[in-house]
């Protein structure tokens, strides 16, 4: 028994049962295939996760007003907020004397209001955004569908302009243009000059349904205040980041005459600090999707054990018999392996393919469906789900073989 | 050189051994020359087929000794016991045994590849058989000693049963080997073919081969020329057989 003769018996012995022939390889494709779904829909899923973020830009830090003696990223910041304790120390003076910072680009900041805003009968409580002109520049979500944006003209003259997100639009005007039309706020009309294109919910705040309008003109014609809540900036280079954000730190503390880092009424966020937040979830997400994929290992692996065990076990009176006229335990060992080899490559190659397939198919629905999300079935994927495959299958072919092989061949002749 | 094919001695085999231990075959003795006939007879339980399955080395004694051809069994390697199965001993069931879902001349074909020097892959004669004409003859001859040449390319499972006893005859035949077991080779036919069975292990037997045949019936037995009583695991008899039934067409067995 060399090479050739058990290769040619296995693939005869093979094709003499197909239904069991085909139960094994169906367990092995099975069992290739959940482990190449799970860990290419667990990659995708992170790296949806990862555009998601990526999308407001890693090269952006936003300055914030906040309550003193609290953590920006706080309950007790967050439910002060809530609770109407309003900070008013924030101004545009402040945020246009951080943004003469050398390191940092173009920026724009702003303050959200609401109101009530009319066109004809149809009233309607929404957000206005008061905002200066250049967040067109820096917001890469914030384009236009129809009209132009406000300028810095507008913005100093407090011109009754505005800007309408899109759900506003299909609100106030279904059908026809907007732009050119009138919009009451506050018992005053402004003109709609723009309409924004649709952007989604992003978090829990829907810009569709957002005024925009000059920062100025919120402040003195409608809300009458003179503070601000948040300017973003760009910073042109992020390997000194760190140094411009200390900057500006050190600026804001001047400019409001704080001693106490404590006394803070201001945040500065950059993604510098939310990537570790990130780092964080990411690192959740990963030991998540290793417990996933451990976990399919395992069904899989239990799953094609079992096909393989069954098959093998069942075969006990063949060992007996081929024992009985003369085989010894390596020709019978020799067998099994062979077959359950041809077993694990059928099935380990099939199980690639559906597996390959279906990520495809996931990833082609949810495009549809508007996911951006993209399922990677890269080389490791397919290297670890096929050897894990292919090594329980051959191992569980193997040792009910070695174990009927080791019995005397009347007793594995006895058993049906 | 001896003409003795087996001897064993004080030959003892038991059955779970402990508190619900089974005497299958107690403290047994004999010899068997070579070209004999040998019919093993006794009643249901009473140890002929772990006797035979030991004469067949199937299975193990727990004590006693057992000389093949002159040598000791015990000092046989396993390996060296599977190629004296394959080479020197063709074993007949009571259940055929044949691989189901596999065709006549492949049940026939599978000692042949258990057959280490035949096998070696670079030997002449494995070269030559890769061209198939040595080895198909061989079965072809096997299966025309047993009158199933006409079924060659039949599955297993198309046979009846006397059909499927004597492809098992066949494969046992295929190695030429020394001797023949044959545990109740005709328990599961009908007469016809239980018949047709006898007069080929008589043939065989005329041809010089050693028989050792398993039955509980006097009829069956008296196709040998000696007979081996059983009872209980121990030989209670051992006596020629005067005169010898020959197996033909139209005999009626039992
Ligand atoms: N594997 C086994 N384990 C335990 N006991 C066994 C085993 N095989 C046989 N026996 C017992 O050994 C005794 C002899 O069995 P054996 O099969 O040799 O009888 P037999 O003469 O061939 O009977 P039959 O004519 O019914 O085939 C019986 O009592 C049987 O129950
Ligand atoms: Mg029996």
């Amino acid at each position: 028994m060399k090479l050739f003769i058990p290769l040619k018996l296995a693939f005869k012995n093979l094709q003499s049962n197909k239904a069991r022939t085909a139960f094994s390889v169906l367990g092995i494709v099975i069992g290739t295939a959940s482990v190449i779904a799970v860990m290419s829909l667990g990659a995708g899923l992170k790296n949806f996760v990862v555009g998601q973020v990526e999308i407001f830009g890693t090269d952006i830090v936003e300055l914030k007003i906040k309550t003193p003696k609290t953590k920006q990223i706080s309950a007790a910041n967050v439910s002060s907020m809530a609770g109407g304790a309003q900070i008013t120390t924030l101004t545009l003076d402040d945020i246009e004397a951080v943004s003469k910072l050398s390191n940092i680009g173009s920026w724009y900041g702003g303050i959200l209001g609401q109101e009530v805003a009319n066109v004809g009968e149809k009233n309607k409580q929404v957000f206005i955004f008061g905002v200066t002109a250049d967040i067109i520049k820096v917001d890469k979500n914030f384009k236009l569908r129809s009209g132009m944006m406000f300028s810095g003209e507008d913005d100093k003259n407090l011109s009754r302009v505005v800007v309408l997100g899109s759900k506003l639009k299909e609100t106030f005007f279904p059908e026809g243009e907007a732009v050119g039309k009138f919009v009451k706020i506050k018992g005053q009309r402004y003109r709609i000059i723009g309409v924004a294109e649709e952007r989604g919910v992003s978090g829990f705040f829907d810009f569709d349904n957002v005024v925009y309008i000059p920062v100025q003109t919120l402040q003195k014609k409608i809300m009458g205040i003179k503070h601000i809540q948040f300017a973003i900036y760009k910073i042109i280079d992020m390997r000194k980041a760190d140094l411009t954000l200390m900057e500006i730190t050190d600026l804001m503390r001047e400019r409001h005459n704080i001693k106490d880092s404590a006394e803070d009424d201001f945040a500065v966020v950059s993604i510098l600090e939310t990537k570790a937040i990130l780092d964080k979830i990411f690192s959740i997400i990963n030991f998540l999707l290793l417990g996933l994929v451990s976990i399919s290992l395992l069904v899989s692996g239990v799953g094609i054990m079992n096909v393989m065990y069954v098959a093998v076990s069942e075969r006990t009176k063949e060992i007996g018999l081929r024992k009985s006229i003369g085989a010894d335990n390596a020709d019978i060992l020799r067998q099994f392996t062979v077959e359950s080899i041809i077993l694990a490559l059928i099935g380990g190659a099939g199980g690639i393919l559906i597996g390959y397939i279906f990520s495809n198919a996931v990833s082609y629905v949810a495009n549809q469906a508007g996911f951006s999300v993209q399922l990677k079935v890269d080389w490791q994927t397919i290297a670890i789900a096929f050897s894990f495959s292919a090594l329980t299958g051959v191992f569980f072919g193997f040792y009910p073989a070695r174990k009927a092989s080791r019995m005397a061949p009347t007793e594995s002749l006895r058993k049906e | 050189m001896s003409n003795i094919l087996i001897q064993v001695k004080n030959l003892s085999k038991i059955y779970n051994e402990g508190k619900s231990a089974t005497r299958a075959v107690n403290d047994v003795s004999f010899e068997i020359n070579k070209g004999e006939f040998v019919a093993i007879m006794g009643p249901s339980g009473s140890g002929k087929s772990t006797l035979m399955q030991i004469l067949g080395f199937l299975d193990k004694p727990t004590s006693g000794r057992y000389f093949f051809e002159g040598k000791d069994t015990k000092d046989f390697s396993e390996d060296e016991l599977a190629q004296i199965r394959n080479k020197k001993i063709g074993f007949v069931f009571q259940t055929f045994n044949l691989l189901p879902r596999t065709t006549v001349y492949e049940n026939v074909e599978l000692p042949l590849l258990y057959n280490k020097e035949k096998n070696n892959f670079f030997s002449w004669k494995n070269i030559f058989s890769l061209f198939g004409n040595q080895k198909k003859e061989k079965i072809m001859m096997a299966l025309s000693a047993v009158g199933m040449k006409h079924r060659v390319n039949y599955f297993s499972n198309q046979l009846s049963g006397g059909e499927k006893q004597r492809v098992a005859i066949a494969r046992a035949l295929i190695n030429n080997p020394e001797i023949i077991l044959a545990d109740e080779p005709t328990g599961n036919l009908d007469s016809k073919s239980g018949i047709q069975v006898m007069k080929i292990l008589q043939k065989l037997n005329s041809q010089g081969r050693t028989i050792i045949l398993v039955t509980h019936e006097t009829y069956t037995a008296e196709h040998a020329q000696r007979i081996l009583r059983i009872m209980d695991g121990k030989i209670i008899a051992d006596e020629k057989v005067v005169k010898i039934r020959k197996a033909q067409d139209g005999e009626i067995l039992k």
